[in-house]
């Protein structure tokens, strides 16, 4: 089964065909330069089926990560996966941007019990961020510890002093790890590791393997949905709003 | 036969059409997001954006159905790359790319207004050019002259809001639901313009202003509440839209005598108003008055193929690179 990944959510760009079934990445492209997704995602992926002799007839499947990200990469990568998955009358599978950080922050190699914290730019001092531990022995798919959420640097270092075992690794991997490190190194001394650069900006290849792990979650691409986390401020506003009146009603 | 498939989501209408040689149109299906944005009181781009990302697959599909066509049956697909909300821009240019290119379809990039002064052809294919537009939108209001199919001379445009936006604007001060130009309408029509509000002429110029206006009524409304003093809702509507449709229709007109143009062509959301409609065939009687039927006047996908279709014949493709334009120019 051929499986066709892209990845716009965040600061690198990906895209990548794996074979599921051998789990092997048969092609992958990243750009990490700072270019507009909208305008390069089509062209790279062109490129990349061009140089390795693939032809889009040739996929069974195409795999996108869904988010939490920015807001602006997840409508150009989900929407392109849409319109590729339907052209080609093909389902999409939907990967966490965190899961597969957290598969790409684990497969370095560390000691067996080392978890992996994913952290994305959620801009307004916060990240989105989630913990992992490795999966069940021949997983790819690590096994999640604590829920996707939306905090600041500084909680998230309380969190994790409270909830490492002493001695316990931890590994930072998506496009704010670099931004945070300082401050976890800080709170945990030499338990908080970077992850490379290549496994922090780039989750196509991760997304196309994790997603070979689980096709029986394929959908038509009408039912596939961003994961964003976060609301948008009106809607958060107006929920406010509609939360403090109805306590104003109670009071009365 | 040439048949194109359009995509437009430049704002809050999740829009896909199938047009074909001639502007004969196979499918039209527009998902209109108005319910979920008259409980902020207006468009929130980010819910707008979402609502694409939901909407696209489905209402495309629905296109196809409705034209029996399958994408491989196709010539070309065509997308609106702007002016609009970026975010809601970036879905239907995201998909129409992955389509054309899953595909191996020609990818067609068109101007939202052009789609608009290119929407009367639907119903009045005998059109020619050139003509006088009169393009009035909620985020545009514009006379140009439509000298060739993608050919625009702009005379004069608003210098701050849009007419629809005034619309957008008195309505809500009215207590009338979002969009403003239906609502002030319909409350119009009960009502007399039995209140002078200013109007700015800007003599010598074809631009128009409609923030002086917007600030009137506000003004008047404040005045009259603060002080106790009743007005009716309907005719503060029918005189703010007797104050907008005066100046639009008479620049129209004097636009198309000065130039000595015939025909006259209203186009975008606010060319749906009957008031408009009326007041220029009122002042042009020996002008051919063109104006779509109001599902062709708001945002639809039928008006971008339509602006695409000359756009094939001349072969005017784009690439994959295609980057939607929150801001694009279009007059020359």
């Amino acid at each position: 089964m051929i499986i066709l990944a892209v990845d716009a959510a965040g600061k690198g760009l990906s895209v990548a065909v794996a074979d599921a079934d051998a789990v092997r990445i048969l092609a992958s492209a990243g750009l990490n330069v700072g270019l507009t997704h909208s305008q390069r995602l089509l062209p790279l992926l062109q490129s990349l089926l061009a140089a390795a002799d693939l032809d889009l007839r040739q996929v069974d499947a195409l795999a996108v990560v869904n988010g939490p990200g920015s807001f602006t990469g997840l409508r150009i990568g989900v929407a392109t996966a849409k319109g590729l998955a339907w052209a080609l009358q093909k389902p999409l599978l939907a990967v966490s941007t965190l899961e597969a950080a957290a598969y790409n922050a684990l497969s370095g190699g560390w000691q067996p019990d080392t978890l992996a914290c994913p952290v994305l730019d959620a801009r307004r001092n916060e990240v989105y961020t989630a913990l992992y531990a490795g999966g069940e022995a021949g997983r790819l798919s690590p096994r999640e510890i604590w829920p996707p959420a939306a905090i600041s640097p500084a909680a998230l270092a309380d969190k994790l002093l409270a909830e490492l075992a002493p001695g316990q690794q931890v590994v930072f991997a998506g496009d704010a790890a670099e931004l945070i490190f300082a401050d976890m190194q800080a709170a945990l001394g030499g338990r908080a590791h970077l992850a490379p650069s290549e496994r922090r900006f780039f989750h196509a290849c991760a997304c196309a393997l994790l997603a070979g792990e689980r096709r029986e979650q394929a959908k038509p691409p009408a039912e596939v949905r961003a994961f964003y986390l976060r609301a948008s401020e009106a809607e958060r506003n107006r929920l406010a709003r509609l939360k403090a009146d109805k306590a104003a009603g109670d009071v009365q | 036969m040439v048949k194109i498939l359009a995509i437009e989501s430049s704002c809050d209408e999740t829009a896909a059409a199938v047009v074909a040689d001639g502007y004969q149109l196979l499918a039209n299906v527009i998902a209109t997001q108005i319910p979920t944005h008259q409980l902020y009181g207006g468009v929130v781009p980010e819910i707008a954006s979402r609502e694409h990302l939901n909407a696209v697959v489905p209402v495309v599909e629905r296109a196809l159905d409705e034209a029996g066509l399958s994408l491989a049956q196709l010539d070309a697909v065509a997308v609106t790359q702007g002016p609009g909300l970026i975010g809601s821009l970036l879905v239907g240019v995201s998909y129409a790319k992955a389509l054309a290119l899953a595909a191996g379809l020609p990818l067609i990039a068109v101007h939202h207004l052009a789609g608009h002064m290119s929407a009367p052809f639907l119903e009045h294919p005998d059109l020619q050019f050139p003509y006088l537009a009169l393009v009035v939108s909620g985020s545009h209001s514009g006379v140009a002259v439509a000298e060739a199919p993608g050919r625009y001379r702009l005379l004069g445009q608003s210098r701050d809001d849009a007419a629809g936006e005034a619309f957008d604007k008195i309505a809500r001060s009215l207590g009338l639901p979002y969009p403003g130009g239906p609502a002030i309408q319909q409350a119009a029509a009960a009502g007399q313009p039995i209140y002078e509000f200013p109007c700015a002429w800007l003599e010598g110029s074809f631009d128009f202003s409609f923030s002086g206006l917007k600030s009137a009524v506000l003004n008047f409304l404040n005045k009259r509440r603060m002080k106790g003093e009743p007005f009716r809702v309907e005719d503060v509507a029918a005189s703010a839209q007797e104050a907008i449709v005066k100046v639009l229709a008479a620049k129209a007109v004097r636009a198309a005598d000065e130039l000595g143009l015939d025909t006259i062509v209203l186009a975008g959301g606010v060319a749906a108003n009957q008031a408009l409609r009326s007041r220029v065939e009122q002042l042009a009687p020996a002008k051919r008055v063109v104006y779509p039927s109001p599902v062709f006047c708001t945002d639809n996908a039928a008006m971008i193929g339509a602006a695409a279709l000359p756009k094939f014949a001349r072969g005017e493709f784009t690439g994959l690179d295609l980057n939607a334009q929150a801001n694009l120019p279009l007059y020359f």
